[in-house]
């Protein structure tokens, strides 16, 4: 006889991962286009000269990640025709239910600020833009917590996974802003201003929650040793490498380095290396949070 | 089982009386915390909620023939569980038993019989009806008989063969050969366990002990695989596991690698490979010379003396034990102590012990420990078997006139179970002739040693004429025959059944649970529509032995008569529920099986102690031993003026001193015999095989479950006999014995000697279907008719099944009880050479022809016997020749 | 009481049963009969199980020794598969039953990240005779034989007796009495799941969380295979 039936496989793969990554992304994306409505007078009005011309384009691709988003969820279901079912069948205390809720809602914030822009209805802009960033800022924050209600892994269950999941959304969000002002030429020096603030807050709020997650394993309890023994056996190269150097060291000592970052290629670059980072972070939290159930 | 001590009406109902006094003090308070939901006896669909038609039936998903009870919903076998009347299997079933089902709707199975239209074992299969295979078989076996009578040479009915495996019949298969006039049934005893038969029955009578598990105190496991495997697997694991946790009764195993017993057992012990007798003869000598023996028990109810016993246990010391054994004297020592000192205590042996070279003489002296220790027929002690017979339907056929050369080969005088492992040789040494060759339940290209041998034979055209296999199921046997008429399985047919699987002795029945799939007909059947074709207006003299008309006809006339049975209703009581007599309930706290009022119903104990009354001694006379006859048959023995039945011996006493060993020039008391194997090379390790909880012989592999379970079997190898050979876990090895090799998987571990390297059986199957074979997403073969498993097609997810050991296993005969030294191989093993890949197997026939002149060497009139046996005090130039007289007796195994 | 987002649980609240199992790991001797009744009993594809029996060896020869454990699902009193569930079709049922509602389910495997002791699986959508697949499937505690009054069916056929059911608010019960009279551990306590599958002597080795990937070569081999199967993949990734 051999261990044959320990066997089992775990529930959530690179789909759920993907789609926690792209939400995020959409969700930041979101505050940007949205910010020269929402947050045009703040910062003296640095948000508006810096993003009033990638308003429609942040929007456009912040509907297109979300359609991305939508079908790549229910696709992953096991019973796709029944997505609705989180509504229908509302459980208020499963973040997924409120999740399924808010990711339509999200979506019509976004399809209404288009309609807003497209007919001018200027005055329109500002309400759906903040119920939008709010709804944005439920979209990393739900995924989180749907990783932190799983009370139990310890990997997940602990109250800094929501907010490094919005951090992440901010990078990756910042990311693809960048990427796309730089290719359009769009790339003003109040946008390098906002993104390079953006961008510096995020990173170094990821760095220390990774440093803090690194703690806490470390000095951690049965279940988080062998999640720890899991993360340098299995994942040494997406948590060390691609993570911690790649993305979050790196990109780090681009933002905090005020000659380089401010510079918008390297800034962007940055940016880049930081939605890695984001991605293979969510990706090897979500992996091997699940494997420590695995064998038992 | 016909030589288990019988018990009639008579006993049963003292029985029963006897019982309601004993156990009410020990059950009354306990049971008032039973468990509160019933344990079975109905169920439910799990999907509808609605009740399930349930129909009794008797397992044979392996041999132990549990009572069960068929659950069907919409005409399908949906489940299946363990029958609550039967006294020994309590309402439970294995793992194979519940999974039996899937033997219906095996995907592979063949519904029609087929005839061969390619070259033997092509593949090619033209299928027909039962009537015209029926037809064809008969006119084969008919030209035989006629020939025979033409000639006037009844030996030629001889050349009509029926080799079976497992046969659970009740003499229908014995009454098909006899009433053809054929001696030449073959039957799988020998490779199984017939060296333990015949190492307990000149003794004792039977040829197996039921021990008392439950109520026991103490228990010596030799080589037996209790919780897995064995006789009787379900209903002793269930009780020795009563035994140890309830009873707190200590558990010795000897094993030489770590079985689920042993694993489970409070000490485990990994002796040499064949050296059980030692062990089991020093401990002897301690409880002799320590004077720890039952004196009474001895001088009463044996045929030797204390001082005999000690004279020739003189030099089977503890010491020596462990020379041979390499298990520690002082372990011995304190062993037999314990053993001799804690009563009751038992012991408790299967294949490991038996299935060597003179495994009879390990099985004697290990069954010798209970004489000696007075542990024979008592509470929680070593009893003997329970089982019950059923009358034959008159007129029963006699035996052939010519005893059968291939079934009792004379050289094997004491080997009451016959030798069937020898037959291919014979046939193709010319010694034999073969005109039809029948299989039934059997699977010889698989199942026995050098198995390649077997192939080949089943193959040659020239050798075997026609061959016809009765089975289900293509298997590596099968596969080679011109006709196959399909038998349905276990669970549509009809079978008488006893099996002694505990203390309570019962019937029990084998009836279709539900109609026979895609119109398949049970062997039964075939056989009255065989000899009815063969004998059609009965001119032969041959079909009144098969006047039935129906198949419950025929179970009626053994049903029916039966007194205490018939007045409950015979065989429709049998119908009804499953098993006779039905003796109480099981409590579901307990487990003991406990009468209206809860109080235990115990078993019988002393049943040698059973006084002859005044009618039985009426005419009887009393020779200078004590043993009773009447009518010139031993009925009874007279100890200190009482008058008992004793034991199924010539004297009824327990002969440990047996003369029918002497006359060949076997020692007559247990002894020990080193064998070749303990010479071993330093670079040579011992194969040993096995089997597993979740797998039965050849049979199982295509039971989804099962093979989920348990579907490859790489080699167990210790770490340090790895480590000096350079192999990792998991490296591909080849494993080479004198007849070939095998290229397998290693799998390292602290659970086995590390002179010892075991392959587990039932894994490896080159055909037997798809699933067995790992070829499940290839089309069905066009004999298969069996409706398509999405669940197999689908979610297979292993890959690896197996490699089969047999091929390489030497052929070896046990010159006493005649039976395969499976054991008995030598093997080198190293990592595999380059080209090797998993799978490989070579055999050479040419080897396993030598390996056949080497093991006649051994037999009674062989060279080697004699010098292996100087002890002996006979004349040994006028042994008696080696002559075709005995017959045997053909049985079930 | 309910503590905190607790569903109501049922262990010590009168007028309800509390079902439990007490698992006698001295009488289990891994025959594995229960995993193949249970198999049988719902029609149980290959590649899930709703019970399984572990086997572990320890020690060195000649002083090793084989320990079996049987999982299910513990029914736990404080399920945090119930509470995660968006749809509520994984639910706890008054008498402690924890199940699913299949036309409801829609596989987000949410319950199966939940659960800590491995008890779900997504069930294929390839099987012989029950045809509900794509959903997320467990052990039931067999209420549709135990609302009827028997045992659960791997009780039911346990060789060992291992397996012992019955109601815990119920004193007089068989499992009452075990759980009074033997020391007993339940599966991670710390999680504050509530088991409800009471075990008598359990190896240690078994029932603390390490991380056992399989260890021999022939179990990681099968491992492989049944990734390979799964789309090469340990995780879901759309398998069915
Ligand atoms: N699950 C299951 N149960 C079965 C069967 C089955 O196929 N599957 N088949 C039935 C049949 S037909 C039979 S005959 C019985 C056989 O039942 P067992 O005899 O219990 O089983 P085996 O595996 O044949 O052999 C028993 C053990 O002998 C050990 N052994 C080998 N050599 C030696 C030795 O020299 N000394 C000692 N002490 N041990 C040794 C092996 O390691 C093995 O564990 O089982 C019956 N029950
Ligand atoms: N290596 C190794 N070899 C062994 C053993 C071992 O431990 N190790 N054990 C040995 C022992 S103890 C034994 S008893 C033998 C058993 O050896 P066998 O008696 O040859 O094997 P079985 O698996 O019982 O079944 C034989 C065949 O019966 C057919 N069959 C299956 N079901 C049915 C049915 O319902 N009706 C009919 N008519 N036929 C059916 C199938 O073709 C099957 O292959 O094997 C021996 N061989
Ligand atoms: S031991 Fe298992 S397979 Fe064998 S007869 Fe009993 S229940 Fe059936
Ligand atoms: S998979 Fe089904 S039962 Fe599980 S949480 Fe999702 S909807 Fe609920
Ligand atoms: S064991 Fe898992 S599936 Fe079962 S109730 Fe507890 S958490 Fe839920
Ligand atoms: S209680 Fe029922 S569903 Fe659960 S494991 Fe046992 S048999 Fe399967
Ligand atoms: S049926 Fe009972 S004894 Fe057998 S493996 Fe399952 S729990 Fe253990
Ligand atoms: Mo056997």
């Amino acid at each position: 006889m051999f261990e044959y039936m320990s066997l089992n496989i775990a529930p959530w793969g690179y789909e759920i991962t993907i789609y926690f990554f792209l939400i995020g992304m959409a969700a930041m994306t979101f505050v940007y286009a949205s910010a020269p409505a929402v947050y045009g007078n703040l910062f003296g009005g640095a948000a508006r000269s810096a993003m009033e011309p990638f308003q429609t384009t942040g929007m456009i691709l912040s509907l297109i990640l979300l359609l991305i988003c939508g079908p790549l969820l229910i696709a992953d279901l096991g019973q796709p025709g029944r997505f609705l079912y989180p509504i229908l069948y509302f459980h208020w205390t499963s973040p997924l239910s409120w999740g399924s809720l808010f990711l339509p809602l999200f979506g019509l914030c976004i399809v209404g600020y288009l309609f807003a822009l497209a007919t001018k209805r200027t005055s329109w802009l500002k309400p759906i833009g903040i119920l939008g960033s709010l709804l944005a800022l439920a979209m990393p924050l739900y995924t989180g917590l749907d990783l932190m209600v799983q009370q139990a892994r310890e990997l997940w269950s602990n109250p800094t996974i929501p907010v490094l999941f919005v951090i992440l959304s901010v990078s990756s969000g910042t990311a693809l802003v960048a990427v796309v002002l730089r290719i359009s030429g769009k790339m003003t020096e109040q946008a390098v201003e906002l993104l390079h603030w953006f961008l510096y807050l995020a990173v170094a709020v990821t760095f220390a929650l990774f440093l803090a997650e690194w703690v806490v394993l470390n000095y951690g309890s049965a279940e988080k040793q062998q999640i720890w023994s899991i993360i340098n056996s299995e994942y040494g190269w997406e948590y060390w490498g691609l993570t911690f150097l790649i993305g979050i060291v790196a990109p780090l000592i681009l933002v905090a380095i005020p000659k380089l970052g401010r510079n918008a290629n390297l800034l962007t670059l940055a940016a880049v290396l930081s939605a890695v980072g984001a991605y293979s972070f969510r990706a090897v939290l979500i992996y091997a949070g699940q494997l420590g159930q695995l064998y038992y | 089982m016909k030589d288990f001590a019988q018990i009639n009406r008579r006993d049963f109902i003292k029985l029963g009386a006897a019982a309601g006094a004993v156990g009410a003090a020990a059950l009354g308070s306990r049971r008032l915390v039973a468990m509160e939901q019933k344990l079975g006896g109905e169920d439910f669909s799990a999907t509808t909620g609605a009740a399930r038609e349930s129909v009794p039936y008797t397992c044979l998903a392996c041999n132990i023939e549990d009572g069960g009870i068929a659950y069907v919903e919409n005409g399908r076998v949906v489940k299946l569980e363990g029958n609550m009347d039967h006294p020994n299997t309590r309402g439970k079933l294995c793992a194979k038993g519940n999974s039996g089902f899937l033997h219906i709707y095996d995907p592979d199975r063949i519904l029609s019989p087929l005839v061969r239209t390619g070259k033997r074992g092509e593949g090619k299969w033209k299928r027909i009806s039962y009537d015209e295979a029926t037809t064809l078989l008969a006119q084969k076996i008919r030209e035989v008989i006629d020939r025979a009578n033409t000639e006037n040479k009844p030996e030629i009915l001889n050349e009509i063969v029926l080799k079976w495996g497992r046969n659970r019949t009740g003499g229908a298969a014995e009454r098909f050969m006899h009433a053809l006039g054929s001696n030449a049934i073959l039957h799988h005893t020998d490779i199984c366990e017939s060296s333990k038969k015949v190492g307990l029955e000149p003794s004792w009578g039977p040829d197996i002990e039921s021990c008392d598990w439950a109520n026991t105190k103490y228990i010596l496991n030799f080589g037996s695989n209790i919780l897995e495997t064995a006789y009787f697997m379900n209903p002793n694991a269930q009780r020795l596991v009563d035994g140890v946790v309830g009873n707190k009764a200590k558990l010795v195993s000897f094993d030489v690698r770590m079985s689920n017993t042993s694993g489970f057992a409070d000490e485990w012990y990994a002796p040499y490979p064949g050296t059980d007798g030692a062990i089991a003869l020093a401990m002897a000598n301690v409880i002799m010379y320590e004077d720890l023996y039952d004196a009474d028990f001895i001088r009463d109810w044996t045929n030797v003396t204390a001082e005999q016993l000690k004279e020739h246990l003189k030099t089977f010391t503890p010491e020596y034990a462990e020379e041979e054994s390499g298990i520690a004297a002082a372990d011995i020592r304190r062993i037999a102590r314990e053993f001799a000192t804690t009563k009751p205590a038992t012991t408790f042996s299967y294949r490991g012990p038996v299935k060597h070279v003179y495994g009879s003489y390990q099985e004697a002296a290990i069954h010798m420990l209970n004489v000696i220790t007075g542990n024979v027929e008592k509470k929680g002690g070593y009893c003997l078997p329970r089982g019950m017979g059923w009358p034959q339907p008159e007129p029963e056929p006699p035996k052939g006139r010519v005893p059968s050369l291939l079934a009792t080969p004379p050289e094997y005088p004491l080997a009451s179970h016959h030798v069937s492992t020898l037959a291919p040789y014979r046939v193709r040494k010319g010694e034999a002739k073969v005109s039809v060759w029948m299989t039934f339940y059997d699977n010889p290209a698989y199942t026995y040693p050098s198995s390649h041998v077997w192939a080949e034979f089943l193959k040659d055209e020239n050798l075997v004429p026609f061959f016809a296999s009765f089975s289900p199921f293509m298997s590596e046997t099968t596969e080679l025959a011109d006709l196959i008429i399909p038998d349905v399985t276990y669970l549509e047919r009809h079978d008488p059944e006893s099996m002694p699987s505990g203390l309570y002795p019962c019937l029990s029945i084998r009836q279709p649970v539900v109609k026979p799939l895609g119109g398949t007909q049970e062997f039964r059947q075939t056989l009255i529509d065989v000899i009815h074709k063969v004998d059609p207006d009965g001119s032969l003299g041959i079909k009144k032995y098969f006047a039935f008309d129906t198949v419950s006809d025929w179970m009626r006339a053994h049903f029916d008569e039966i007194p205490g049975l018939k007045e409950e209703g015979g065989y429709n009581f049998l119908k009804k529920k499953g098993v006779w007599p039905i003796y109480g309930k099981v409590d579901p706290n307990t487990a003991k099986i406990v009468d209206r009022n809860g109080n235990e119903v115990e078993a019988d104990y002393g049943l040698h102690r059973k006084e002859l009354s005044a009618s039985d001694m009426e005419g009887a006379e009393v020779d200078g031993n004590g043993t009773i006859r009447k009518n010139g048959k031993a009925i009874g023995v007279q100890i200190r003026g009482r008058n008992y039945v004793g034991f199924g011996t010539p004297s009824r006493k327990i002969e440990l001193y047996k003369e029918s060993f002497k006359k060949f020039g076997f020692n007559p008391l247990p002894t020990y015999k080193r064998l070749p194997t303990r010479e071993r090379k330093d670079n040579e390790l011992v194969l040993t095989t096995y089997k597993v909880n979740v797998h039965t012989q050849s049979r199982t592999a295509s039971l989804k479950y099962l093979a989920e379970l348990y579907h490859k079997n790489p080699m167990w190898i210790h770490t340090k006999a790895a480590a000096a050979r350079g192999i990792a876990d998991g490296d591909l090895v080849r494993v080479t014995s004198s007849v070939g090799y095998i290229v397998t998987r290693a799998h390292v571990t602290e659970g086995i000697r590390p002179d010892v390297v075991a392959i587990s059986t039932a894994c490896g199957h080159p055909s037997y279907g798809r699933l067995a074979q790992l070829r499940q997403r290839e089309q069905a073969p066009d004999w298969a008719q069996g409706a398509a498993s999405p669940d197999i097609s689908n979610n297979v997810w292993w890959d690896d099944r197996g490699v089969h050991p047999n091929p390489i296993i030497r052929l070896a005969v046990d010159p006493i009880g005649g039976s395969q030294g499976w054991f008995d191989t030598l093997v080198t093993v190293s990592k595999a050479q380059p080209g090797d890949s998993y799978g490989d197997v070579q055999a050479s026939v040419e080897a396993s022809d030598r390996d056949y002149e080497e093991t006649l060497r051994y037999a009674y009139n062989g060279d080697i016997h004699r010098k292996n046996h100087p002890e002996v005090d006979i004349e040994w130039d006028a042994l008696p020749p080696a002559e075709l007289e005995g017959v045997g007796h053909p049985d079930a195994g | 009481m309910p503590i905190g987002l607790q569903a109501p649980p049922s262990l010590g609240v009168p007028g309800k049963k509390r079902w439990a199992m007490v698992i006698d790991l001295r009488r289990c001797i891994g025959c594995m009969a229960c995993v193949c009744a249970d198999k049988a009993e719902f029609d149980v594809p290959l590649g899930v199980w709703r019970t399984v029996v572990k086997v572990k060896n320890t020690g060195a020869f000649p002083n090793t020794k084989r320990h079996f454990m049987p999982r299910l699902c513990n029914h736990c009193d404080n399920p945090p598969c119930v509470r995660n569930c968006p749809t509520e079709a994984t639910y706890k049922h008054e008498d402690g039953f924890v199940l699913q509602r299949y036309e409801r389910c829609i596989a987000c495997r949410t319950c199966i990240a939940a659960c800590p002791y491995n008890a779900r699986h997504v069930l294929p959508n390839n099987r012989d005779h029950v045809k509900i697949g794509g959903v997320v499937d467990k052990c039931t505690f067999c209420n549709h034989r135990v609302e009827k009054g028997l045992v659960p069916a791997c009780v039911q056929t346990c060789l060992g007796r291992s397996r012992i059911f019955g109601d815990l608010n119920d004193p007089n019960s068989e499992v009452s009495r075990l759980v009074a009279t033997h020391s007993t551990v339940v599966l991670k306590p710390g999680k504050g799941t509530q088991p409800q599958v009471y075990y008598i002597k359990p190896d240690r080795g078994l029932t603390e969380q390490a991380y056992s990937e399989p260890v021999s070569y022939a179990a990681k081999a099968d491992a492989r295979a049944f990734y390979r199967h799964n789309r090469s993949s340990k995780f879901f990734s759309g398998v069915l």
